[in-house]
């Protein structure tokens, strides 16, 4: 669509242009939505191939990097000269006087990093095999860093390493996967059931509308704490964990849809009996058609607001849900896990590294929502 | 308009009936009772109880009925004696555990709620006014980090951080000192110190919302044809924001106050057990996850009553600021 | 004539000084001055209990020791408890509320014997009657909720006991048969044996005589309360005594009746010096030091870690990775270590269910070759490693050093890692290896160990590092943690099959006093045997609980001791719960301004925890 634009970008395609030109023209000058755009962009690939970029798996748990900060790179040699980009493994000696665990750089070895290196073996999309991952170790003969029983010698973490020793940098990437899909599924339940139903609601008033609330006031009563412990207690534990956590996820935005569907509702009201609105039923215009192509592109500037806060939303949801233990959980990782295993003091104090997947998250966040009012704006036909 | 309200409210009773029964039904839902989460709770203490303590338990706790028959009697007891049965934890009335914490709870909840309108309102209508200005990015911006921050998190983050910088650590809402002699008026600035970190932890993280909502909504409005002809007719800018958009725009967040209803009774739960506040929120988490029935029935129940209430005055209020909603048309 | 009345008027002030000496000898807290009480010496008893073992120094009065703690019933109760005996941490009983106990020649009575003069923290005396009247109104009719504990039943018949009062200060529990260990029974079941009849009588009796409506009305008007269920307030004011405002104890320290600092579910509360508490140190100071133990309720351990930071908090067990941001805090702060009486640490234990319905998997886990197979399949140093931070080495389930039946090749046995060996041992065990890399059983039905634990206990990142090891040996898991009651609830209907970090971790003090996980059908929530009985049990197991049963039996010293040992090596023979890394100590962070806080003391729940700390001795020195 880009390369289009492009070509016909003259006076005269402005005004043959279509809607979604028209939008995606005006999505270009809100400078922090487009920006948003490619950020999404590159996290959404990253989840993509996070197994290509992430140097380790989730299961590559150290003993030696338990809770070690990034790991220092180096660009010249000891006389100084520029060199090959490098890292030295570490060293480990717990002093039992003051408690810590004081690691130091083994610099005997240099551990030389290397583009397309060979890691961990994994099935890009779970079906092409391969073992080549964007950036690995490897000595100085070019040999990948790892033992004969593929333990890594030296490892590269460049967001440091969490409890187990494993790499925080590739688990954000996996943890991805989970917390970048997942709650488009909730939001978008949510977001048809609450047009579909605060619509009919309102267009249609009378019994079907007083149903609706009805149905509405005791859906929004529904505790769902409770809910989530009985419906995770009834999944047997042979599922996954983040299956478990979509299922889930599923089931409660079956009841998540009620707060969209009342401002649809109030929209609908005062809208319904707008001249248009009359003018359109006296021609004859189907239901159908009066609501898709008359009421909803009256507040779609609202809609659009509503699903690019809702998944934001439920990617904060999962966050709290996993600080009260209910949400998903190690061995499965998610933004949501890494988040809640930073939540006390000690990783705070000592592991501010660990900290850094709440980066991502407050990214992701602002993007969906700056990206949200740059559609807005470029939706609002007024202007 | 007063017989719509009647109605409305005659239709609360089908509507709590349904909703009591559904509640009872959801609470017991999770394994075991409360009996197995007092017996577990002892043991982690060490107390072991033998298989025939447990079962003298649930005989003294009522529990040996069906779910439905306790459900029976705890909505007779609320019909007949308005008796809301009592807590199995606090082994009290369950209106005396709510007494507890419900003004502290009413009071935190309010000022949240007056801050995060205070505060969310104007920016909205400023970025709406000043679209694409700088000012709308940054406003925005602060606007919604507090929203991108899990609560949690930023409430531990920034008590760490003040006792890095003032080796005092602020958690809850009193200092021991308030505790052991009431509140004094020497004790207000501190107490007001700490009543900033959950204001800044709570009150942020609905901002968001409120100032995406207000500031979609008025840009639409502004573009209105009835906005063009009041600023043709020589409108002041000020009547027109505030007269006419503002008007318009607030009706997805008076929709929305049906909710916020709920919320001010509990509470926000996980920052209050971050923060260490003593309202609501956590006493309904712990009572739920505990299967406290009668306890956790009653607050659910009450913020179901907020909700109705909530829905039925938010549907008065749009009425009230849009003039298309007329009610004898829907009744 | 003159010299007799001289000799009888020195007689008289010789006599009238003694009182005055003993008033000397004792002296009491600055606290109590102009509060209105009856001298100090007419409080204590006659012969107080002197607290003074070597490491305490003699301390000087005043000051609040402050906490902070998730209301919780013994959090507040092990610290301050009061038994008749209580424990050393060299495992012997000594007395405490009691001056002494004597059994008769064939050990079916056991005589106690009280301190006269000894009151209840209101100033009624303490007697014998408030013993008996226990035991025979609050327990035989189990108005608290408990009934009749074990240390009271006979080994033989299981019958209650008698308990009979002599005199005042003395009473007599009578057996069918010999009763050889019952003060160190009584200190591990029931801890106090006692309780303020002059408070109580009238609420049990109405208990007894099912008039709700009086017990209710009087227990309510005791603690100021609002009880509105019988079961439930019988159990909180005679089993939780401590926590309610209003009863009289025995402890050093009594719950505050001031409004607002009288609920231990409250934000704060207090626990005020008890006037009549009847210790003194060495140098004749009444007991405790410290005027009173204030109580913040917070919601988490780290709260409590934060409070601790900034001096907030006096007291607070850490873990290991929290020390060097306490060492680093503001607060001077010191830590203290604690032995630990576990085999292996908890949280790496694994727990076969040898009871387990399935027929294929009973077979498996009885076979040691499968649990050999299971504890050698996994690299425990590097486990470890990841575990603890290198601070707990690798290890098996096994007493700790120090510990009866301690040896180097029990701690060491199977700890070696080598998957192919495991292989083979699976195989020795029945297993087949399938075509998808994970074993079968010899039917062909697939193999699956379903792990479960309790959640928030770390479980499943121990099962974390762990899986791996296993699918790599061939063995498929899955893994399930849920709330603490549901685990309980499956462990009872014999729904669990193997569980890692269990409720109940194997190992205590010693296999006779506390053997809850460690003979089959002395807990409900134990997992490695699940629901076995002795009905049901075989083989070594079968020999395990008859060893047991000898225990209670054996009056000897020596031959008790030979017969704990044989149970401790069919352990090791059997090994029937693995452990993958060793035990952690306990650590304290104590405040600095907090003296008299024992180091190396041993953190067991039979020696009530932070009980064996002995808080009346500590004191305050900014």
């Amino acid at each position: 669509m880009a390369l289009f634009r492009k070509k016909t970008a003259s006076d005269e395609s402005y005004y043959m242009a279509s809607q979604w030109t028209l939008m995606w023209r005006k999505l270009q000058k809100h400078k922090l939505a487009k920006f948003s755009l490619v950020i999404l962009a590159i996290l959404y690939l990253g989840a993509l191939f996070a197994d290509f970029f992430a140097p380790y798996g989730l299961e590559e748990f150290s003993a030696l990097y338990k809770n070690t900060a990034p790991t220092k790179i180096y660009w010249q040699d000891e006389d100084g000269s520029f060199s090959r980009p490098y890292v030295y493994g570490l060293k480990k000696v717990n002093d039992r006087k003051t408690f810590k665990v004081i690691i130091t750089e083994d610099t005997t070895k240099k551990y030389y990093i290397d583009l397309f290196a060979e890691g961990m073996e994994y099935k890009l999309f779970g079906v092409i095999p391969s073992n080549t991952h964007l950036f690995g170790l490897v000595d100085e003969a070019g040999n990948p860093a790892r033992d004969a029983n593929g333990k890594a010698l030296a490892r590269i973490h460049l967001f440091g390493a969490d409890s187990t020793g494993a790499c925080i940098f590739s688990r954000v990437l996996f943890g991805a996967r989970v917390s970048l899909t997942i709650p488009f599924v909730s939001a978008a339940i949510s977001f048809v059931l609450g047009i579909l139903l605060g619509g009919i609601s309102g267009y249609f008033g009378g019994v079907v509308d007083n149903v609706i609330q009805r149905i509405i006031e005791v859906l929004s009563a529904i505790p769902s704490i409770p809910l989530w412990m009985a419906l995770s207690a009834a999944i047997p534990p042979d599922i996954p964990v983040s299956s478990m956590y979509l299922y889930i996820t599923i089931i409660l935005s079956f009841i998540g849809w009620t707060g969209l569907a009342r401002v649809v509702r109030g929209k609908f009201i005062s809208l319904r009996k707008e001249d248009y609105v009359t003018a359109a039923r006296l021609a004859g215009v189907s239901d159908l058609k009066i609501i898709t192509k008359h009421l909803v592109p009256g507040f779609l500037s609202y809609l659009i607001v509503n699903l690019t806060l809702g998944i934001p939303g439920s990617i904060l949801g999962e966050t709290s849900m996993s600080y009260l233990g209910l949400g998903m959980k190690a061995p499965a990782t998610s933004w949501g896990v890494l988040l809640k295993e930073t939540e006390d003091l000690v990783s705070v104090a000592q592991c501010p590294w660990k900290m850094i997947p709440l980066i991502f998250v407050i990214v992701t966040v602002l993007a969906f929502n700056f990206l949200g009012d740059g559609l807005r704006d470029a939706a609002d036909p007024y202007k | 308009m007063l017989s719509y309200i009647g109605k409305r409210i005659l239709m609360f009773i089908p509507t709590l009936i349904i909703i009591s029964f559904l509640i009872f039904f959801i609470i017991q839902l999770p394994p075991g009772d409360y009996v197995t989460s007092y017996v577990a709770a002892m043991a982690a203490e060490g107390e072991i109880f033998t298989a025939e303590q447990i079962a003298d338990l649930r005989v003294q706790f009522g529990l040996d009925d069906p779910w439905f028959i306790q459900y029976f009697n705890w909505v007779k007891g609320i019909v007949t004696e308005g008796d809301f049965g009592y807590s199995f934890e606090y082994g009290r009335d369950v209106w005396d555990v709510i007494m507890d914490r419900l003004y502290l709870t009413l009071a935190v909840s309010f000022i949240i709620l007056i801050f995060q309108y205070g505060v969310s309102l104007p920016i909205g209508i400023y970025c709406a006014n000043h679209q694409y200005s700088a000012g709308d990015y940054v406003l925005s911006f602060f606007g919604f980090i507090g929203t991108a921050t899990p609560n949690f998190l930023l409430a531990i983050i920034i008590m760490y951080y003040i006792y890095v910088k003032t080796g005092n650590v602020y958690l809850g809402l009193f200092s021991t000192e308030m505790l052991q002699n009431g509140m004094r008026w020497e004790y207000v600035p501190e107490f007001l110190g700490r009543c900033a970190i959950p204001l800044i932890v709570i009150g942020t993280s609905g901002t968001c919302g409120i100032i995406r909502t207000v500031r979609a909504q008025m840009l639409d409005e502004q573009a209105r044809q009835y906005t063009l002809c009041a600023r043709a007719k020589g409108c002041s800018e000020w009547t027109i924001t505030y007269k006419y958009c503002l008007r318009a725009a607030l009706n997805p967040v008076v929709s929305g106050l049906a909710g916020s209803l709920r919320t001010i009774f509990s509470g926000s739960t996980v920052s209050a057990i971050v923060m260490n506040l003593a309202i609501q929120g956590p006493v309904l988490l712990a009572a739920l996850k505990s299967q406290d029935m009668y306890l956790a029935g009653t607050i659910v129940l009450i913020q179901a009553v907020l909700v109705l209430v909530g829905t039925l005055l938010s549907d008065i209020a749009l009425a009230w600021l849009d003039p298309r909603i007329r009610f004898a048309e829907r009744s | 004539m003159k010299k007799l009345i001289s000799l009888a008027l020195a007689l008289l002030m010789v006599l009238s000084m003694i009182p005055a000496s003993a008033e000397a000898t004792y002296t009491e807290a600055p606290y109590w001055a102009d509060k209105g009480l009856p001298p100090v010496a007419e409080r204590l008893p006659l012969e107080p209990m002197v607290e003074d073992a070597a490491y305490l120094e003699i301390g000087t009065y005043g000051g609040e020791l402050k906490r902070a703690a998730d209301t919780g019933n013994w959090g507040n109760g092990k610290p301050i408890e009061e038994g008749l005996f209580r424990f050393k941490t060299d495992g012997t009983v000594e007395p405490n509320v009691a001056k002494k106990a004597e059994p008769n020649a064939d050990y079916t009575v056991w005589t106690i014997y009280l301190r006269e003069g000894m009151k209840w923290s209101d100033g009624v005396p303490f007697t014998a009657e408030d013993c008996v009247w226990f035991y025979n109104a609050v327990c035989l009719n189990k108005v608290d909720g408990k009934g009749v504990r074990d240390c009271h039943k006979d080994a033989e018949t299981k019958n209650p006991a008698k308990v009979e009062k002599v005199d005042d200060y003395t009473f007599t529990v009578t057996f069918e048969t010999p009763k050889y260990n019952f003060p160190a029974d009584l200190t591990v079941d029931l801890k106090w044996h006692y309780a303020p009849k002059h408070i109580f009588e009238k609420m049990v009796q109405a208990v007894i005589d099912g008039d709700t409506e009086t017990a209710l009305a009087e227990g309510n008007a005791i603690c100021g309360g609002s009880f509105v269920d019988v079961g439930k307030m019988g159990k909180e004011l005679l089993y939780y005594f401590w926590n309610y405002p209003g009863v009289p104890t025995l402890n050093p320290y009594v719950l505050s009746t001031e409004a607002g600092k009288n609920n231990i579910k409250g934000e704060y509360y207090e626990y005020v010096r008890n006037p009549y508490y009847w210790k003194v140190d060495a140098n004749g100071q009444q007991l405790p030091y410290i005027d009173k133990i204030t109580g913040l309720t917070v919601s988490n351990v780290d709260q409590q870690l934060m409070l601790l930071l900034d001096g907030t908090v006096d007291f607070q067990t850490v873990a290991m990775e929290d020390i060097p941001t306490v060492l680093e805090s503001k607060t001077k702060i010191n830590i203290y270590q604690w032995g630990t009486t576990g085999w292996g640490d908890t949280g790496s234990q694994l727990h076969f269910n040898l009871n387990v319905d399935d027929a294929n998997l009973k077979a498996l886990f009885n076979n040691k070759d499968f649990r050999q197979g299971m504890s050698i399949c996994v690299d425990r140093e590097e486990v470890a490693g990841i575990y603890s931070g290198g601070w707990c080495l690798p290890g098996q389930a096994a007493p700790q050093i120090g510990a009866l039946g301690y040896s180097e090749e029990w701690a060491n046995q199977w700890i070696e890692y080598d998957v192919n060996k495991a292989k083979t041992l699976f195989e020795q065990a029945g297993l087949v290896m399938g075509s998808d890399n994970f074993y079968d059983f010899a039917d062909g039905t697939d193999f699956v160990l379903n792990i479960v634990s309790v959640a928030d206990n770390g479980a499943a990142d121990t099962y974390k590092i762990l899986e791996p090891y296993f699918r790599a040996a061939g063995i498929k898991c899955t893994f399930k943690d849920s709330d603490r009651g549901n685990i309980d609830n499956d462990l009872m209907a014999n729904a669990v099959q193997c569980m890692l970090s269990p409720v109940t971790g194997i190992g205590d003090v010693s296999i006779a006093l506390k053997p809850n996980a460690m003979i089959p059908g002395k807990a409900t929530n134990v997992a490695w045997y699940g629901t076995m009985k002795k009905e049901n049990a075989t083989g070594d197991l079968l020999k395990l609980i008859e060893l047991y049963e000898q225990l209670a039996k054996t009056g000897d010293a020596a031959a008790r001791q030979d017969l704990e040992l044989q149970m401790l090596k069919l352990h090791q023979e059997n090994q029937w719960t693995l452990a993958y890394v060793q035990s952690d100590l306990q650590y304290w962070a104590v405040n600095d301004r907090i003296k008299n806080f024992p180091d190396g003391a041993v953190a067991s729940d039979i020696y009530r925890d932070l009980g064996i700390a002995h808080c009346q001795c500590w004191f305050i020195k900014e």
